[in-house]
């Protein structure tokens, strides 16, 4: 079976599993509405959204994160370097490729802003990851609680970023490397650089694909059902909340 | 749709998946005292999984982390629902803005319709609902702070027209420790010539008690009373000294009164200072400003005191090291003192420890709950600050001129 193929089906079964749990959290959301009013209350929902303020307290509140940074930069540099990486692997670089893959989208690896924007998302993700684990293991902060859960889902992480690299030096191994994508694919040609002379070569590409394959959709379908939704969720909220001060319907007796 | 799928809507059920454990709520908790069920965090967190395992199939609830609770789990949550002060200082600091305070009154709500809440709740309902004030005193008895004035305001009492009603509140009107707040505001309005009224047995309680406790359906009544009885007057302008009553009739009153003026008496001694209406002579001490949970963070006023307080000569204004929406809560909120006492005594002894650190002399505050706990704190902490209203500063300094 070709390599794609195979991977859609288990792409297919893990986009399954997430879809799975998002319903399981929107029936528990829903179940706050009667339920005659429950399209109303997305596509009220849905409207705010899209609607300037709602596109405002994303972009403020989720993505620049700026409460935040005038709070602490530490924690700020942790959350963006999470949030920005995990959006510019999965919008940029999965759905880049997938469209690439289809034909939809003219698109080599090696296209020099494409590969460069890759290995920054996956560097800081890393990053993030690596702030993480210091503020919980090193620095040990008081009030973070040591749930077993934590631990699991930054290594999951690293090890879907650093799977990505490793494949990608197994690509660049196999296929040679072009001159001009040196500079923009650094980690991934670091790692070509240095682990070639170790022994890894092009013939390691196709089970280094698969185990990042296999670690990424992974952890697409775990993430539902674990704390790492909230980096979904978290924007969402900002939004709920932001609509509901927009509509000003503080509370009402019981 | 059953009584218990009302009590939290889509985005409060949203809101509760998108904690991330981070604990910035728990940090910052003054009623965290260690154990789980005081911090927000382990709440929010243990609340959700419940309501998943009534809200959802049993397996899509385990999927998604709902659990049915051990009878001993669901105690040990109800009691930490009802030990807090509801002070919101948890709002603010949660970094995915959490409406925590929404969520504490639904939490309430919820528990009271099934019964389970601290016993003494009931006295409180019992006082609103019989004599109409929480201590369950005679209501006739609201007014007699007046008879304890050396110069008192002839005929404020009942008057059945006037341009501003001063609601003075249950524990102004009771507590004997503080009945100086409702004295200095009737003798800094009189000083003015304002045309103003206090209720006496026709104000009762604004219902904010009961709100706070998840018993707002019981003060249906009195707040209808209330209504009634302000229309009546006709009055233009309402005053209040207790933020809870504040907020309570922006909040609900509000409207139902479309034209009549709600204002904190610290928003009314700012505008008469700056207007030059009050006379105002030397307050020469260091001062601390207390932020009341429900003037500031839950109505959002934090500059009108401290305008009021820089424009009294000599007195020199300090902020506490966590002020303005991060300040600390004195321990009287959430109806703690009745369902927790010594948790609530706790808390404003620590907090009455930080703002001893300001080098201040004087402790002022803007809410007559707050100078209750901090004057019970500063009798047992003994730190030598003195403790007073905002109109009691105003007053002070206006009869130094």
């Amino acid at each position: 079976m070709p390599r794609l193929t195979l991977f859609y089906i288990v792409a297919a079964v893990a986009g399954a599993i997430f879809l799975l749990g998002v319903v399981a959290h929107l029936s528990f959301w829903l179940s706050g509405v009667p339920p005659g009013q429950r399209w109303q209350r997305l596509r009220g929902f849905l409207w705010f959204t899209l609607s300037p303020r709602g596109l405002g307290l994303l972009f403020s509140q989720g993505l620049v994160q700026g409460h935040l940074f005038r709070e602490s930069r530490l924690r700020w540099a942790m959350s963006v370097a999470l949030a920005w990486g995990a959006l510019e692997l999965f919008f940029v670089g999965s759905l880049g490729n997938s469209l690439q893959e289809y034909g939809l989208f003219s698109l080599s690896k090696d296209e020099s802003w494409f590969a460069l924007l890759n290995d920054i998302g996956g560097a800081l993700l890393l990053l993030g990851v690596a702030l993480a684990a210091v503020r919980r293991y090193v620095v040990r902060e008081r009030h973070l609680p040591f749930a077993w859960d934590d631990g699991v889902i930054l290594a999951w992480l690293a090890v879907a970023v650093l799977s990505g690299f490793l494949a990608e030096s197994g690509r660049l191994l196999a296929q040679g490397v072009p001159a001009g994508a040196i500079g923009h694919s650094f980690i991934g040609n670091l790692l070509a650089r240095g682990l070639g002379p170790l022994g890894l070569t092009g013939a390691a590409e196709p089970y280094l694909w698969w185990v990042h394959a296999g670690v990424s959709l992974g952890l697409l379908a775990y993430l539902p059902y674990s704390k790492l939704f909230h980096i979904f969720v978290g924007p969402l909220s900002l939004l709920a909340r932001g609509q509901h001060l927009a509509q000003k319907e503080d509370y009402v007796l019981p | 749709m059953s009584s218990l799928e009302s009590r939290f809507d889509f985005s409060q059920l949203m809101q509760m998946d998108a904690c991330t454990r981070c604990g910035q709520c728990q940090k910052g908790c003054d009623a965290f005292t260690g154990e789980d069920n005081t911090s927000p965090r382990q709440r929010i967190n243990l609340y959700r999984r419940w309501l998943k395992s009534q809200r959802l199939p049993r397996l899509l609830a385990a999927l998604v982390g709902g659990r049915r609770l051990k009878a001993e789990e669901v105690e040990s949550l109800t009691q930490g629902v009802f030990r807090c002060t509801m002070c919101a200082r948890c709002r603010e600091l949660c970094p995915v803005k959490i409406d925590t305070l929404r969520l504490w009154y639904s939490m309430r709500e919820e528990l009271v319709a099934r019964g389970m809440y601290p016993p003494n709740l009931d006295k409180l309902r019992e006082g609103v609902e019989q004599e109409h004030n929480v201590y369950n005193y005679p209501n006739d008895e609201r007014a007699t702070w007046l008879d304890f004035m050396d110069e008192a305001p002839e005929g404020v009492v009942g008057r059945p027209t006037a341009g501003i009603i001063y609601f003075v509140g249950c524990v102004a009107s009771y507590s004997p420790a503080i009945q100086g707040i409702p004295q200095a505001m009737s003798q800094l309005l009189g000083k003015t010539g304002l045309d103003f009224t206090v209720m006496g047995e026709e104000e009762w309680c604004c219902g904010f008690p009961l709100i706070s406790a998840g018993m707002g359906g019981a003060a249906r009544e009195v707040m209808a009373h209330n209504l009634e009885k302000v229309k009546e007057i006709g009055a233009g302008t309402m005053v209040f000294t207790c933020p809870s009553c504040f907020r309570t009739w922006r909040e609900f009153y509000q409207q139902h009164l479309p034209g009549v003026e709600m204002v904190h008496s610290t928003m009314l001694l700012e505008r008469l200072l700056k207007e030059g209406r009050l006379p105002v002579g030397q307050f020469p001490h260091r001062v601390a400003y207390h932020d009341p949970c429900d003037l500031g963070r839950n109505s959002g006023i934090y500059r009108a005191p401290r305008e009021a307080l820089r424009a009294i000569p000599g007195l020199e204004l300090v902020e506490i090291e966590q002020y303005g929406s991060k300040a600390h809560c004195c321990g009287g909120g959430g109806d703690l003192e009745v369902s927790d006492p010594d948790l609530s005594t706790a808390i404003s002894v620590n907090v009455l420890g930080v703002v001893r650190r300001t080098g201040a002399e004087v402790l002022v505050t803007a809410c007559q709950q707050c100078k209750r706990m901090f004057l019970n704190a500063e009798a047992q902490a003994n730190t030598g600050l003195k403790v007073m209203d905002i109109a009691e500063v105003a007053l002070q300094a206006a009869g130094d001129t």
